[in-house]
């Protein structure tokens, strides 16, 4: 299921540059289409380890460290300033031009993260 | 939870509505590095009792202290210019802002607060009624460093927030114009240290309610204001040798403009800087002959102690 991501962050104006990891770069005051594959490599980019250390004191791996990798949330459960990201049905309308995500507008390499 | 690294850590503000309650981050800024700690402010107990061990602990003030060191970028300074004791006016026009930062004298608390969210190994920490008792910028690896060294009410648990981080540039070389006396730019200084203290202090009152069971700070204030400045410059002649044994004043701009854009800067103005010290030292046969200066500040014809001009597209109301 793709996103709309709308971006409006009253503190930057229109046509600034901001970055989400995960996503990539885009424009404040844009809105966004963003696919699945985006959506996934946004949770992946913001996975965390939530492993532990084996406290079974019985286990061949007493005080050993478990690897462990937890996906980080999903765009609809993150509350991210000033950007709205609601699920998108076939064809729905946006209440402003929407820029498709596979045209550019995201960086193609957002490990870059802009220069700040 | 796994072992985590600093990378992985992020720093947002937000000002408070209400001092010392929490408000999400509304700015995310990279930093170099934080050190925000919780003061318990135990009392251990040593009375007479037959017995030379601390007897106990008495659950005390508590308050919120740390540095949080991060490039200068235009459009975080002034957040935390905020959170100082300055009377800040916006002007320009959207989206080029210019925010004319100028020290007042009328009042022990800042003009707004900060909660201050941090982001380590994935825990999130919650520091509210933030205020910024110095503020030190200096040149640091060839770019302009703010170091804030920050007093805070409480800290508590919070959601773990979602950064999205913005493309300002820091201040680097060739993007200097240093003035001494204002006016007259100078072309023989490599390093200053410009700061502002105001002398913050954690203030606790006699009381029962409130964060921590009524331990937490009543509130944090504001004492005697220091700006100072110390820089090095090539030493040529004795002109300005001359100038501080007669103890003159002059005025010193130092103005750095970001990605070569006059609405990307930051500038300060001391109106009346005097030489509290000079030292002119040879130290080794290939060193150059360099004056390491210390300037403090009194009032200016206008009572500042000094100016700040931030330009910056980030709009602040």
């Amino acid at each position: 299921m793709p996103y709309r991501m709308e971006i409006n962050q009253p503190n930057l104006a229109d046509g600034a540059e901001l970055w989400i990891h995960g996503l990539g770069m885009f424009k404040n005051g844009e809105t966004y289409d963003i696919t699945d594959e985006q959506a996934e490599k946004y949770r992946l980019d913001n996975a965390r380890d939530s492993g532990e250390i084996e406290s079974d004191s019985e286990s061949p791996h007493f005080g050993v460290q478990h690897l462990a990798r937890e996906l980080g949330p999903s765009l609809l459960d993150v509350d991210i300033h000033g950007i709205t990201v609601t699920e998108v049905t076939a064809n729905a309308p946006s209440s402003r031009p929407v820029v498709s995500s596979s045209g550019g507008a995201p960086s193609d390499n957002d490990d870059e993260g802009g220069a700040s | 939870m796994g072992i985590g690294i600093s990378g992985g850590g992020s720093l947002g503000l937000a000002f408070e509505t209400n001092v010392g309650v929490y408000a999400s981050p509304t700015k995310y800024h990279p930093i170099l590095s934080e050190s925000l700690e919780f003061m318990p402010g135990l009392m251990y107990r040593r009375p007479i009792r037959q017995s030379i061990d601390q007897i106990g602990v008495v659950p005390g003030n508590v308050s919120v202290s740390g540095t949080v060191s991060a490039e200068a970028l235009d459009d975080i300074l002034v957040y935390y210019l905020y959170a100082m004791r300055m009377q800040i006016v916006r002007t320009g026009t959207s989206p080029n802002w210019v925010y004319t930062c100028t020290p007042t004298s009328l009042s022990v608390f800042p003009t707004r607060t900060l909660s201050l969210t941090v982001v380590r190994n994935s825990q999130t920490f919650g520091y509210t009624g933030c205020v910024v008792s110095k503020l030190t910028l200096g040149i640091q690896n060839d770019i302009l460093q703010a170091d804030m060294d920050i007093i805070g009410l409480n800290e508590a648990i919070q959601n773990q927030p979602s950064p999205t981080w913005n493309t300002t540039v820091p201040i680097g070389p060739g993007q200097w114009n240093v003035q001494v006396p204002t006016g007259t730019q100078i072309f023989d200084m490599d390093t200053f240290s410009f700061s502002i203290d105001e002398a913050g202090t954690a203030n606790y009152r006699l009381k029962n309610t409130g964060a921590n069971a009524g331990r937490g700070a009543q509130f944090i204030g504001f004492g005697e204001r220091t700006v100072q400045m110390t820089a090095s410059r090539d030493f040529i002649d004795r002109t300005d040798y001359n100038a501080f044994q007669a103890t003159l004043p002059q005025s010193i701009t130092i103005l750095g403009t970001a990605n070569s854009s006059v609405y990307n800067s930051i500038q300060f103005l001391m109106g009346n800087a005097t030489k509290s010290a000079m030292q002119i030292v040879m130290g080794a046969q290939g060193d150059i002959v360099r004056s390491t200066l210390t300037y403090d500040t009194v009032i200016d014809g206008n009572g500042n102690a000094c100016q700040l001009a931030v330009n910056t597209q980030e709009t602040i109301s």
